[in-house]
């Protein structure tokens, strides 16, 4: 591995057997997966193959109806107390950014932290600028999310996530709504994150990203895990035939 | 195979070419008799503004019928109906002197200009207007002034001139389209029918002698002078006002808003000391006139309000050198915020203690319960907002929800202490999310002060007012008006909120309860929960407890109007994305927390328009309160006036003058919300 990192032993997020219909229609029917601590696994796959829906499961935005979540040691039901304990350690980045328009950059990463965490104003606003400073745009701190670029937005999004200093991070097709001239600089976020040994579930098209800095990925299709391995194996050696198939249509 | 790809060079900036300045000729011609359709809609509106203007216009200036004097006369009868004054002889001292409440009338419109110039100075003391804009209203003014008193008579009285100046206008206008359209048949065809028909027909007219028509209306009040000098100033406005709008520069805001400010101020100063109007010396038909300043009987405080607003406006310009503008602003939509119910209960009904409370009431036991609330209460919410305590929360809030359903008895205090336990078991529930860690203390300070000031207002509502008006409520008239209109808007604003968001709940108990309320509530007339407040709300207070009939009114109607309003939050809550609540659900928050700070905020922006209609439409119905014989403006407008002695015959004026009274707070809240709405979008863009 380019990135050097150390891998933990433990597993940071069980998933066995998960299971989910909308209505009558089978998103995921039966994902078994571990997620190690500071691992970072990329999930791809067609679009309706239940990978978004996956990683939603895991901060229960998508209730599961059978099989088993735990996230860092909690089983995911249905007690609203484990729910939000989960949620305040799990960041998400959504595809649509979904920063919250009526309040300013700074404002927007700082509200979790002081009324979930109930940091004290300065010290969550201290925080809050040195991780405006890592994504690159401490200058945009006052400004409201509409006067901002797609690239700028989502990198707010991603600081807003870490400003509740989660131990694990999904991120929900991150770049699939930016302009190709920004998603480099969502991108190199997301690789300083893995660097630092973020635990990361990222589902992305970027199969660049994947290659780079996962240690492992799922090939979703049809609601299940298809096939999954390291980078490497994955896009050299392919075992499974709708493996193949994505990889020649994509790469 | 080059390495390097030759790009072309980069244009350099150029500017929009900028638009020439229109003469009025071109103008007209674009906007007003652009095709063959527009000029016959133009010429259409002209006539039916004629017919509208002429009816108008003949009716305001009909001096003979009109009793402007009426208005004036009446005008304290107007603002405050019965409110004790020293003159009408309602109330008196143990030495049967009149006893004078007047002055907190005075006082409490003294407060609020003065909230109003500090207000002015950290909002808007650097703002600037736009010449075009103040330019455009001058021109507009001129131009109505103009139509009326220049474009009607010349209707009436110079029909076949018209027809000729038609004539010569289409040849003109032609003429020039024939230059920039050069061979086109069709506008010299329109070019030829114009002048045939126009033309003449104003000189058939003319030799049949045929030298005015009457469309009815109104005969010319004016004798030919003041006519002149009126078509004249109104000439002056609308030339002056054209030229001040016509260049480019005149977008730039430039004119400092102080500026305004203080013509108004002059205005009002030559209201109170200058501009004199014949004032009767006595209520009686023909009593001998003086001439008297327009502000008549109340220069003096008007005088001071108006010395008092630039002392405090001096003042304010001081504070701001010391106070954050962000901190001075948020006291101050504070102080706004209480100044209605300080208002409207201290200053205006002056709560007076001792003997004129209710028999049965005891005092020390109303403090000493609040005492114990305050500290118990107190005690339990800092317990609950401790980290680790959430398990209890349940249990607390079961033991206070207990005990509100067992204090329900038909007593005063009871009631009392039943309210307290509902207000402290909203904070209970609300410690985990707002009172924990650091806004602890914050949040103790929030529960005593709530505590303090509603104890306040309870025992005044129970104690007399020295502010009494034999056999009717002291307050009347336009005052009446604003007080019903604000309490109503203050108090159904949360509740209607509260009912938006129960409709829109996932808890179908709730969303039922939601439902049902608003429902019922909007399926019965207004007119009808109104009598119900005096005749039914009675039933539901504690047998000792006498409900103010204004208070009643202020209760239902807010109830009534607080359906309406869920309705227009509820459809800002449902344009709000989905994924703003799993944004927020996903970085921990809770569902209030979520509600309040990422789902409310942002629907309650997208509906200003709908709430301020609302609020316009609960300021012009307040009127129907007169139906439970209450004296608002309206009432007095159309029945006391009318009715008096001098009043004969003047019914109509004082429905102008109270219509023309509405317009100007209405006009001025709906430019409010699109001031609001355009500052609140600017972060949205």
């Amino acid at each position: 591995m380019t990135t050097g990192k150390t891998m933990g032993e433990n597993d940071i997020i069980i998933c066995d057997g998960v299971k989910k219909w909308f209505g009558d229609f089978q998103a995921l029917k039966g994902v078994t997966t571990n997620v190690k601590e500071r691992e970072v696994v990329v999930v791809i796959g067609p679009s309706g193959s239940g990978k978004s829906t996956f990683i939603r499961c895991i901060n229960r935005l998508e209730v599961h109806q059978e099989g088993r979540i735990v996230v860092d040691g909690t089983e995911l039901t249905s007690d609203l107390r484990n729910i939000e304990k989960i949620r305040s350690e799990v960041g998400m980045v959504f595809q649509q950014f979904n920063l919250f328009p009526h309040l300013t950059v700074l404002q927007n990463i700082t509200l979790a932290p002081m009324w979930v965490r109930k940091k004290p104003r300065d010290e969550a606003e201290a925080s809050a600028m040195s991780l405006l400073e890592r994504v690159g745009i401490p200058e945009q701190a006052n400004k409201f999310p509409g006067q901002l670029s797609g690239g700028q937005q989502q990198r707010v999004a991603i600081a807003r996530s870490l400003a509740m200093e989660p131990r694990i991070m999904l991120f929900d097709e991150p770049t699939s709504a930016l302009d190709p001239e920004m998603i480099k600089e969502v991108l190199d976020v997301m690789k300083e994150l893995a660097l630092s040994g973020m635990t990361m579930v990222v589902v992305t098209h970027e199969m660049g990203f994947a290659r780079e800095v996962a240690d492992r990925v799922l090939f979703f299709d049809y609601g299940t895990i298809v096939e999954e391995g390291t980078p490497e194996h994955f896009f050299t050696n392919p075992q499974h035939d709708r493996t193949k198939l994505f990889l020649s249509q994509i790469l | 195979m080059t390495d390097r790809i030759e790009l072309p060079e980069v244009p350099e900036l150029e500017y929009a070419p900028e638009k020439p300045p229109q003469g009025p000729v071109v103008w007209m011609q674009e906007n007003l008799f652009s095709s063959r359709a527009s000029t016959l809609l133009t010429l259409v509106g002209l006539f039916i503004a004629y017919v509208f203007v002429k009816g108008a216009a003949g009716f305001l200036f009909d001096w003979a019928a009109r009793r402007w004097d009426m208005v004036t006369l009446n005008m304290r009868l107007l603002m405050a109906q019965a409110y004790p004054a020293g003159d009408n002889l309602q109330i008196t001292d143990a030495m049967g002197e009149p006893i004078d409440q007047f002055h907190r009338i005075w006082i409490s419109l003294g407060i609020v200009v003065a909230l109003a110039m500090f207000s002015f100075v950290f909002w808007r003391v650097g703002s600037r207007l736009s010449r075009r804009n103040l330019a455009r209203v001058v021109m507009g003014i001129g131009g109505f002034i103009l139509f009326t008193f220049l474009g009607v008579p010349i209707i009436d009285y110079a029909l076949p001139f018209l027809f000729i100046i038609g004539g010569l206008a289409v040849l003109y206008i032609g003429f020039n389209a024939i230059r920039e359209a050069l061979g086109t048949s069709r506008l010299l065809g329109d070019l030829a029918l114009g002048i045939l028909i126009n033309l003449p027909i104003g000189i058939a007219l003319l030799v049949l002698g045929v030298t005015s028509v009457d469309f009815g209306g109104w005969d010319w009040q004016f004798s030919l002078g003041v006519h002149f000098w009126t078509i004249l100033a109104g000439a002056v406005l609308a030339g002056v006002g054209w030229l001040l709008q016509r260049d480019e520069a005149s977008k730039e805001e430039t004119i400092p808003l102080m500026g305004v400010l203080g013509v108004v101020a002059a205005a009002v100063a030559g209201l109170i000391w200058v501009i004199q109007v014949p004032v009767p010396e006595e209520l009686v038909v023909g009593a001998d006139k003086t001439w008297e300043p327009v502000a008549s009987s109340t220069t003096l405080p008007w005088t001071i309000i108006l010395l008092g607003a630039i002392v405090v406006y001096f003042i304010a310009l001081g504070v701001r050198r010391v106070v954050p503008e962000k901190t001075g602003r948020r006291v101050l939509a504070g102080l706004w915020l209480a100044s209605f119910p300080f208002l409207s209960m201290v200053v205006l009904r002056d709560p007076g203690f001792g003997e004129q409370f209710a028999p049965g009431f005891d005092l020390t036991q109303y403090i000493l319960i609040a005492v114990g609330f305050l500290v118990v209460g107190g005690a339990i919410i800092a317990v609950v907002a401790h980290e680790n305590i959430g398990e209890w929360l349940a249990a607390i809030a079961g033991v206070i929800g207990v005990a509100i359903i067992y204090t329900w008895g038909f007593t005063s205090a009871l009631f009392f202490i039943r309210f307290l336990l509902v207000l402290l078991l909203i904070f209970v529930l609300g410690a985990k999310t707002f009172g924990s860690g650091p806004a602890r203390n914050r949040y103790l300070i929030v529960w005593g002060a709530t505590m303090v000031i509603l104890t306040y207002f309870f025992i005044i509502a129970k104690g007399g007012t020295t502010v009494q008006v034999p056999g009717a409520s002291p307050f009347g008239g336009f005052l009446l008006t604003l007080i019903v209109f604000l309490g109503v808007t203050l108090l159904s604003f949360p509740l209607g909120v509260i009912l938006a968001l129960g409709r829109t709940s996932t808890m179908p108990i709730f969303r039922l309860m939601s439902v049902a309320y608003i429902e019922v509530v909007r399926a019965v007339p207004l007119i009808t929960w109104l009598i119900m407040s005096i005749i039914f709300l009675p039933f539901a207070l504690p047998l000792d407890a006498e409900l103010d009939r204004i208070l009643g009114v202020i209760l239902f109607y807010s109830g009534f109007s607080a359906a309406y309003l869920a309705e227009n939050v509820r459809g800002g809550l449902q344009a709000i994305r989905a994924g703003q609540k799993e944004a927020s659900k996903a970085l921990g928050m809770t569902t209030v927390q979520t509600m309040i700070f990422i789902t409310l905020p942002q629907a309650l922006r997208t509906v200003i328009p709908a709430l301020v209609g609302g609020a316009i439409a609960t300021f012009k119905d307040t009127s129907l309160v007169t139906i439970i014989s209450l004296f608002d403006f309206l009432h007095i407008s159309r029945f006391v006036i009318p009715n008096s002695t001098l009043g004969r015959a003047s019914v109509r004026t004082t429905l102008v003058f109270a219509a023309a009274f509405y317009w100007i707070f209405t006009f001025a809240m709906s430019r409010a919300s699109l001031r609001l709405e355009k500052k609140l979008g600017v972060g949205e863009r």
